[in-house]
């Protein structure tokens, strides 16, 4: 009599197999995903903070006039951004190439992604919590800044420009 | 360094909303929403009265006057959003500042609710069909970042959620009006600079036109 546990649910060995196959690759899968995430110490992207983002433009971070491009101490910089339907605010923003650019981001209304095509800048942007992301661009350029989470009629419409300059460029536009 | 410090000169400047304290105090938490859902109609009728709202609004939310807006059939969280910035100052008119600085909230919320109740005034029938306005209206245009109207005012044009207002059955001069506030940054208590942003990027023909395709008939002798 065969031992194997799957004899009571699925009588055709040949079927039993591709079950069998299906399993040890998403254990090996599984297995490997948290080796590297141990082994690396690598965590999820997001960065769990907490807002209240009904009241969002009263906070102080995320506040009307604090948002946009400031420098930190240590010469990277950050943008603060607001996520609501449907653009990103403010809707322009210029940061120099090579530079590490923190961006810490909100949503005003409901879920919505970010996404800067041919960059690797995406992250979810989930109400109710601050979304960080970090990364460097090493291309000059007008990108766009997409939503990437169906938020509603206007989805399609959400999107603002990045720019990339040159530092020797004096923060012109490219 | 010197360089750096330009760039960075250059990206404070481009921050739009640097200026003193937020556009607009109201905000659609919890509370909020539970009241403006417990708003009374009835005690909002009775204070549209005592206000003499029709002055300027008709009886019933529809002006006799092009310049005015037409309250008829607004969402209750827009109308109460913008009484509540007129009592705050956050929106610009020495009248609705008057009426309104006496009032408490709860107060707002029935007047937003009684005119919110009333039934809105329609587009012209002969609204302008120009393609031009209605890629705007339906589709925005991307290279401005222009977003399409109907994204947040309805596909309908009669509002969204919120403090997205209807455009449909406004008079195409208020239209105009408020359009060129929002532009010339005479306005400014859109929560993050949402209108003032498409505002600005479009030219006054493009506004006329659009207010031609919201706004609603202009009685014969206001022409």
């Amino acid at each position: 009599m065969s031992l194997d546990p799957l004899r009571t649910i699925c009588e055709d060995p040949l079927e039993r197999k591709w079950v069998w196959l299906s399993l040890i690759m998403a254990f090996v899968m599984g297995g490997l995903l948290g080796f590297y995430a141990l082994s690396s110490n690598i965590h999820p992207p997001s960065n769990v903070e907490t807002i209240d983002s009904s009241r969002l433009h009263l906070s102080e971070e995320f506040a009307e006039d604090n948002l946009g491009v400031k420098r930190n101490d240590d010469g990277s910089l950050t943008v603060t951004l607001v996520a609501a339907r449907y653009g990103f605010y403010p809707p322009r923003i210029e940061v120099p190439v090579d530079t590490p650019v923190t961006f810490r981001i909100a949503s005003a209304d409901v879920l919505h992604g970010v996404h800067v095509p041919f960059t690797n800048m995406a992250t979810m942007i989930v109400p109710g919590y601050i979304s960080e992301v970090t990364t460097t661009f090493p291309r000059t350029g007008e990108f766009s800044l997409l939503c990437n989470e169906y938020c509603g009629l206007g989805h399609d419409s959400m999107w603002s420009r990045l720019v990339v300059v040159p530092e020797s460029a004096g923060g012109e536009s490219s | 360094m010197l360089r750096l410090l330009v760039v960075l000169t250059g990206m404070a400047l481009l921050i739009p909303t640097a200026g003193a304290g937020p556009s607009s105090a109201v905000a659609f938490d919890v509370a909020t929403v539970k009241m403006l859902k417990a708003a009374d109609p009835a005690r909002g009728e009775a204070l549209a009265k005592e206000g003499k709202c029709k002055k300027c609004h008709g009886d019933f939310g529809i002006s006799d006057d092009p310049e005015d807006v037409n309250i008829a059939g607004m969402s209750t969280s827009y109308l109460y959003k913008q009484l509540k910035d007129y009592q705050e100052k956050n929106r610009d008119d020495r009248d609705m500042y008057k009426v309104t600085r006496e009032l408490d909230e709860q107060q707002l919320a029935d007047l937003a609710a009684w005119f919110a109740a009333q039934q809105p005034a329609q587009p012209a029938a002969d609204r302008n069909m120009d393609p031009a306005v209605l890629q705007l209206v339906f589709r925005g245009d991307p290279e401005r970042l222009i977003k399409a109207c109907a994204s947040c005012h309805g596909r309908d044009g009669r509002g969204g959620q919120f403090d997205h207002p209807a455009l449909a059955g406004q008079y195409p001069e208020y239209l105009v009006y408020t359009m060129t506030e929002f532009k010339e940054g005479d306005r400014g208590n859109d929560i993050y600079s949402r209108m003032r942003v498409v505002a600005e990027a479009l030219t006054e023909a493009e506004i006329e036109g659009l207010a031609a395709y919201y706004g609603m008939a202009v009685p014969k002798e206001e022409e």
